[in-house]
């Protein structure tokens, strides 16, 4: 949440004034911190990084934006043209994060579907391939029948990064996600008969952008303001459903 | 003492004439080229002729022929083992085969006895193995070996035919073969040949920072259009991904990683045929990188190089027995790759 801080402390002028959100901390316990903030009349609330838990959606007229370390990314718009028209028949993805050792895989996996989701699709079925104290290895399928090979590799010499790789017939669409706590920006190359191009890079991160979001959604007056709590059930439940047997296996050995 | 060395090809395909021959001419003060084998008479002639050797449609022909002391197998990779042998049991003085060493554990065997009983040095092909940007992140890494617990190698390449037409202009070319996708034991034998012809290159370099691997298991292994497949194997508590690709992108891109808790190894290696140097190497630490290369020997220079100097004695030849362990290691992934492939595709 201390990054979050230091995004509010330089917003433009134009935002939502952020005495007027409400930021809700995705721990564990955040299911129960949201429905206090809906309770209280919140117009709008930004979720951060949250865990996958169980959750209800409440009905309310709040805007709840999802700000997601990958898929928050404004990158992701131009992402979602160019691995959209590449993503053919029987397409293959590279989804790779790189994160601190003892992260939470759960939320490593939760995070990585956001981001497919955000440039592919949803991803509705996960396979667990390999796991261990140091690295998850899985296979997962969109909506569109996009096969997506996903890994968790831990390592603090590198920042935390996700990448996207999708190879085609005769070249490439790659996007790299540095971390959301600067505004690094990402860097999207797509590769084709004629060359490499490096689509323009948006030095805003992630948590600014998840702003933006909700101040377009406040604007148009009748969003739905429950939409990306909903996309992020549906991403827990695939989560919950791929780690649930791993993780419990792995915490009957310990 | 002996300074120039002759070298009688076995073999001359697109690898003869688009790697060996341009990496030779560099080396005229260790090496010449005296005698060009191959079992299209054509070829062999229009190669020798190139070069100004003898040529011979016959293994037999080239090994008597005195002027050859280094026999280099260029050919398929079936006959790699036979050929070895006879040119150890010729009395050459070194035999350089082209990587893959053998293509099964008896060919590996007969290579340790043949070594055994004769001690001619020998070299593999495995440039990769060679290459100064590799060496140097050896030489540098620490404790990785004990310490990386995932390794990853993805290699994405055009048709080989877009660099060897680079190198040089081929003579002969196999056809690039049209299987049925349909039949499982088609696919086998793809993720087989892919191992044995392409992961090999590194799978050597993988195996130094693996402390066993007598518990490989494969979890995943899948044959990938047009050419190319995505292994996933445990070994020695590590996971490793073997990843390949051959499409008609003009964009290679050949990396090897290594990751453990607070370091990681990033080898960028320069594509076959086309000389580009040698390979870039990044040691990361969350405090600093250090970086490797480029150097402008290659690996290919730096194997006939090596050679150079084994054969001049200034250098004690590479083991035998690490060698085979190296292609018993590449049989032992090929095997349970094409293995795991065959049971998943039945299970489907
Ligand atoms: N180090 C590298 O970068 C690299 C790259 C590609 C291939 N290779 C290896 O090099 C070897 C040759 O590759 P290539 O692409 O030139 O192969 P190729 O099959 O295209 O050509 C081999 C040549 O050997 C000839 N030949 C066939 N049987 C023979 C025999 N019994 N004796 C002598 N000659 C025979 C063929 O007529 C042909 O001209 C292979 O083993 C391959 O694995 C190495």
């Amino acid at each position: 949440m201390s990054n979050v801080r230091t995004t509010l402390a330089t917003l433009p002028m134009s935002f939502p004034d952020p005495a007027d959100v409400v930021f809700v901390d995705g721990d564990p316990s955040w299911p129960a911190e949201l429905e206090r903030a809906i309770r209280s009349g919140a117009t709008g609330i930004v979720l951060v990084h949250p865990t996958p838990v169980d959750f209800d959606l409440l009905t309310a007229d709040t805007i709840v934006v999802v700000d997601s370390p990958w898929a928050s990314n404004p990158v992701n718009g131009l992402a979602a043209q160019a691995f959209r028209a590449a993503a053919t028949n029987g397409a293959r993805v590279e989804c790779r994060v790189i994160t601190p050792p003892g992260s939470d895989f759960a939320t490593a996996l939760l995070d990585q579907l956001a981001l497919i989701r955000a440039v592919l699709g949803p991803v509705m079925k996960v396979q667990v391939r390999h796991l261990s104290d140091r690295a998850l290895h899985a296979e997962g399928l969109t909506n569109l029948s996009v096969a997506v090979d996903f890994s968790i590799v831990c390592t603090t010499a590198l920042p935390a990064s996700a990448s996207l790789r999708l190879l085609t017939s005769d070249g490439s669409v790659e996007l790299t996600i540095p971390s959301g706590d600067t505004a690094l920006p990402a860097r999207l190359i797509t590769v084709g008969p004629d060359g490499a191009v490096l689509a323009p890079t948006q030095y805003e991160n992630g948590h600014r952008s998840s702003l933006r979001r909700l101040r377009e959604l406040q604007a148009t007056g009748s969003a739905d303001g429950s939409a990306e709590l909903r996309r992020l059930q549906a991403d827990v439940v695939t989560t919950t459903a791929a780690l649930g047997d791993h993780l419990r296996e792995r915490n009957a050995v310990r | 003492m002996q300074s120039t060395f002759g070298i009688g090809f076995l073999g001359a395909g697109p690898v003869t004439q688009s790697i060996h021959l341009p990496t030779l001419a560099r080396l005229g003060d260790a090496f010449a080229i005296r005698h060009i084998t191959d079992v299209d008479p054509a070829v062999a002639e229009a190669v020798a002729g190139r070069v100004g050797a003898a040529h011979s449609t016959s293994t037999e022909a080239l090994l008597d022929d005195p002027a050859v002391d280094v026999v280099a197998i260029c050919s398929p990779n079936s006959f790699h083992a036979e050929q070895l042998i006879a040119a150890c049991r010729a009395g050459k003085k070194a035999v350089l085969c082209e990587k893959p060493l053998a293509m099964s554990a008896a060919q590996a065997d007969a290579i340790t006895a043949v070594s055994a009983e004769t001690g001619v040095p020998i070299m593999v092909g495995a440039m990769h193995t060679f290459d100064p940007g590799w060496r140097a992140a050896v030489a540098h890494w620490g404790d990785l070996p004990a310490s990386s617990h995932t390794i990853r190698l993805s290699v994405v390449l055009p048709p080989n035919a877009r660099f060897e037409d680079v190198a040089t202009e081929v003579l002969s070319r196999s056809p690039f073969p049209a299987p049925d996708w349909s039949d499982v034991e088609v696919l086998a034998a793809m993720i087989h040949g892919g191992v044995m012809g392409l992961a090999i290159h590194d799978l050597p370099l993988i195996r130094r920072l693996l402390p066993r691997y007598d518990d490989l298991q494969v979890i995943d292994a899948k044959f990938l259009a047009p050419f190319g497949y995505r292994i996933l194997f445990v070994a020695g508590g590590k996971s490793i991904e073997l990843h390949a690709m051959v499409s008609q992108t003009w964009q290679p891109d050949w990396v090897l990683e290594a990751f453990s808790d607070d370091q990681v190894l990033h080898v960028e290696f320069t594509p076959s045929y086309v000389h580009a140097g040698s390979a870039v190497s990044t040691l990361t630490t969350s405090d600093s990188a250090r970086v490797f290369g480029p150097a402008t020997v290659n690996g290919y220079e730096a194997e006939w190089r090596e050679l150079a100097a084994i054969l001049r004695g200034e250098l004690a030849p590479p083991s035998t027995r690490d060698l085979v362990d190296d292609v018993r290691f590449a049989l032992t992934v090929a095997d349970a790759a094409a293995e795991a492939l065959r049971k998943a595709e039945v299970a489907a």
